[in-house]
């Protein structure tokens, strides 16, 4: 041990203390920015060297600090819950968005619903029966079936539309999937040279991190980091990232429906979550559940008053001109339902066959017509079990949105908790740093001054 | 919480958070008092959606049976006074019928006044006969035709009853055949052929025959009461659903209120604590974020 030594040892104590200022300096700066991980430096002793040598004989002094790992402060398995919960929200959230959307097609309760609309179309039949030969009740009572099929028509387009939103917001989500995946091949290129060659990759760490969580919030899948400090993701067990290469996906439609595949061979790509999953569900499930729903509300409609409009053997039905009456609505769907009739003369109000002086005004028909409106099977009670069965599907969507969202608060919370930079810890290492310093600084004018009495004021006798 | 390492990026997530949901809180509650309705969507309530759904079309099947039931009380109500006067009308003929047979103090010449008002009396029974309800003969059934007897004392009706639905269920008749009222016609047993047949009668002298005609005159006159109370006997049943339709209606309208409207107390009583609540996060908000280490460190 030379008393020069000591000077080296102060200043690895120096420059240990300027590098955890360093890091501490990099953690404020970054406390707001998102996915960034916390450092911290690791320091150890120097002592003796491990191999004894002749020359290099250790006496027992010590060497001083050196900085050995700038530590990310991060848990594997937080990210693992994160990322798994952000993929459930991905797509509960999705599942949600789009019942809420279809919901609001549904101004029910309220006087522009389909239940109003009902109500009126009843209530002219009502009318008709009360006054058959009045062409201005008759000229109501199609203006209100009009008014239905309209709406029956636009809300069957509008669920198309929403449907068309998702499919082509899937196809958005394949481009921004494709993109995060090739980054993080990227990335990992760059962490594994730079793990090679010992420039810190911590920051990079960080950024391949987050493209796995965006990754994991567009279509779910697992992220594996192998020995060799690669990340792969894998989605339903095959991997979309793997080392330096990048699989691309596109969405696609076709006669098997709209889903996600493979660029490389065309399959499907099974056990996709997130948000991806969302709109695929949407796509392929939850918009035809509701819009078979309402096909059914609007064959229900045709069937019902068709089937005491139209003249049969059993129930013959005459309209305004003495004719047999003819099929009041056309169409099966809610998409190509339409009023059959334009001319107010063709309702077919009575149930008796023209007399001598000419078509009767009997109003029987259009009464049975009007009493539509409160059998228990008929089109009204179809359409209130749609509205509770959407009702009830929202709100469960939203709960369930609702308590994920929470959930994934909670886990991110604790990760945020491990990975996080709080201001106070800094600014308490950053006073343990600085007084460090200057410790290390006062060592160092302790042996200057030791040098000082041995080079300047010994040997002097006599002078 | 416990234990856990607290960030200053967690502490603003949270309060960021828990003053989102307060806010979103304060909305909703604002958003039931702007509109007056508990109820906007049916994800809100989905079983108090269907049962205002199901109340909404109550109301208007309500609306429409007392609509019905108007149009009703209309066509007995024209029944009942056309009914009446011809009451009346027979009364009078049945006068000049007593009158006429009084032999001896009438001469041919006041015989064949009487049958000349017996004959005008005619006209007024076929007009009271044709009485019309919006266009149409009350007493015709559903004939196309503008009147149900012609001039001659014809019966150009149907048989077709005209009946108005005033309830689920319940529908009532609200017009009187002609033939039913008046006699059947084509056997020559209706009040038109028998007021001729008088009116011939006072006019040749006949008098003897007059006994037999007063008989049959009764008889229609009795009909014709018994039509007249059988019309009440409706009137009054359809006037009754209709006034009970009023007090349904309010039932109605109260219940989907019940349902569908917001509790004005409570909810402004929520807001307010809501308000305080909002307030109060805000002032520690105010007051937990700022301050770090940093504030202290000179």
């Amino acid at each position: 041990m030379s008393d020069f030594s000591t000077l080296n040892l102060a200043l690895s104590g120096l420059m240990a203390a300027r590098r955890g200022m360093d890091v501490t300096g990099q953690n404020v700066a970054n406390a707001n920015t998102q996915g960034y991980t916390r450092q911290r430096v690791v320091s150890e002793a120097i002592g003796a060297p491990t191999q004894p040598a002749i020359w290099a004989k250790y006496d027992g002094s010590n060497g001083g600090v050196r900085i050995a790992d700038i530590q990310r402060l991060r848990d594997a398995f937080q990210d693992v819950r994160s990322r798994d919960a952000h993929s459930s929200q991905g797509s509960l959230g999705s599942t949600a968005d789009a019942l809420s959307q279809i919901e609001s097609l549904f101004p029910e309760p309220g006087t522009n619903g389909l239940q109003s609309m009902l109500d009126k179309m009843w209530s002219g039949f009502g009318d008709v029966a009360n006054n058959p030969s009045d062409q201005a009740a008759r000229a109501q009572v199609i203006a209100q079936a009009n008014t239905v099929t309209t709406w029956l028509n636009q809300t069957s387009a509008s669920l198309d539309t929403i449907s068309a939103n998702s499919a082509e917001k899937l196809s958005a989500i394949s481009t921004q999937i494709n993109t995060a995946a090739s980054n993080l091949a990227a990335l990992n290129t760059a962490i594994l040279q730079g793990g090679k060659s010992g420039v810190p990759v911590n920051e990079l760490l960080d950024q391949r991190d987050k493209l796995a969580d965006t990754l994991a919030q567009l279509v779910g899948g697992q992220a594996r980091t192998d020995s060799n400090g690669t990340m792969g993701v894998f989605i339903g067990g095959s991997a979309i990232v793997r080392g330096n290469t990048a699989e691309t996906i596109s969405a696609t439609t076709d006669a098997t429906g709209t889903r996600l595949t493979w660029d490389k061979d065309g399959s499907t790509v099974t056990g996709a979550g997130g948000t991806a999953a969302g709109l695929i569900d949407t796509i392929s499930n939850i918009v035809p559940t509701w819009k078979a729903k309402l096909d059914a509300v609007a064959s229900q409609l045709v069937s019902s008053v068709n089937g005491i409009h139209q003249s049969t053997g059993t129930n013959p039905t005459y309209d305004g001109n003495g004719n047999a009456g003819g099929a009041f609505f056309s169409g099966t769907t809610a998409a190509n339902i339409t009023v059959a009739i334009t001319d107010p003369a063709l309702v077919a109000a009575s149930n008796q066959p023209p007399g001598a002086a000419g078509p009767s005004k009997d109003g029987s028909n259009a009464d049975a017509l009007a009493k539509l409106a409160g059998t228990s099977n008929g089109p009204n009670a179809s359409y209130h079990s749609l509205v509770v069965n959407l009702g009830i599907a929202t709100s469960n969507a939203n709960l369930r949105s609702t308590t994920q969202n929470s959930v994934t608060t909670q886990i991110d919370d604790a990760r945020e908790s491990t990975a996080g930079v709080s201001i106070d810890e800094e600014m308490t290492n950053l006073v343990t740093y600085q007084r460090a310093y200057e410790a290390s600084g006062r060592v160092l004018t302790a042996v200057d001054q030791l040098l000082d009495t041995l080079i300047n004021r010994t040997g002097l006798a006599g002078r | 919480m416990d234990g856990m390492r607290i960030t200053q990026r967690m502490t603003a997530s949270r309060t960021l958070a828990g003053l989102e949901s307060n806010q979103s809180a304060l909305t909703r509650l604002q958003q039931e008092v702007s509109s007056g309705k508990v109820i906007t969507r049916p994800s809100d309530d989905p079983a108090g959606t269907v049962s205002a759904l199901q109340l909404r079309g109550e109301i208007s099947r309500q609306d429409q049976f007392a609509r019905n039931a108007t149009d009703g009380i209309g066509w007995l109500g024209t029944l009942d006074s056309a009914l009446t006067s011809a009451n009346s009308t027979l009364r009078r003929v049945r006068d000049l019928v007593v009158q006429g047979m009084s032999a001896g103090s009438n001469s041919a010449q006041s015989l064949s006044a009487l049958a000349t008002e017996v004959s005008s009396l005619r006209d007024t029974l076929i007009s009271d006969a044709n009485t019309n309800y919006l266009g149409r003969p009350v007493f015709g059934g559903a004939t196309a035709a503008t009147n149900a007897y012609s001039a001659t004392g014809t019966f150009q009706g149907d048989s077709v009853a005209v009946s108005r639905t005033i309830g689920a269920g319940n529908s009532v008749r609200v017009d009187v055949n002609g033939r039913d009222v008046f006699g059947n016609d084509s056997t020559g047993n209706d009040v038109f052929t028998l007021l001729s047949t008088i009116a011939s009668n006072l006019t040749s002298g006949n008098t003897a025959a007059l006994g037999s005609n007063l008989t049959a005159l009764d008889a229609h006159s009795s009909n014709i009461v018994t039509k007249l109370a059988d019309v009440g006997a409706r009137y009054s049943r359809v006037e009754d659903v209709r006034a009970n339709s009023d007090s349904k209606q309010l039932d109605l309208k109260s219940s989907l209120s019940g349902i569908e409207d917001v509790d004005l107390p409570k909810t402004l009583m929520n807001i307010s604590l809501q308000q305080a609540a909002y307030q109060a996060a805000l002032k520690s908000t105010a007051s937990i974020v700022q301050p770090s280490l940093v504030d202290f460190l000179r």
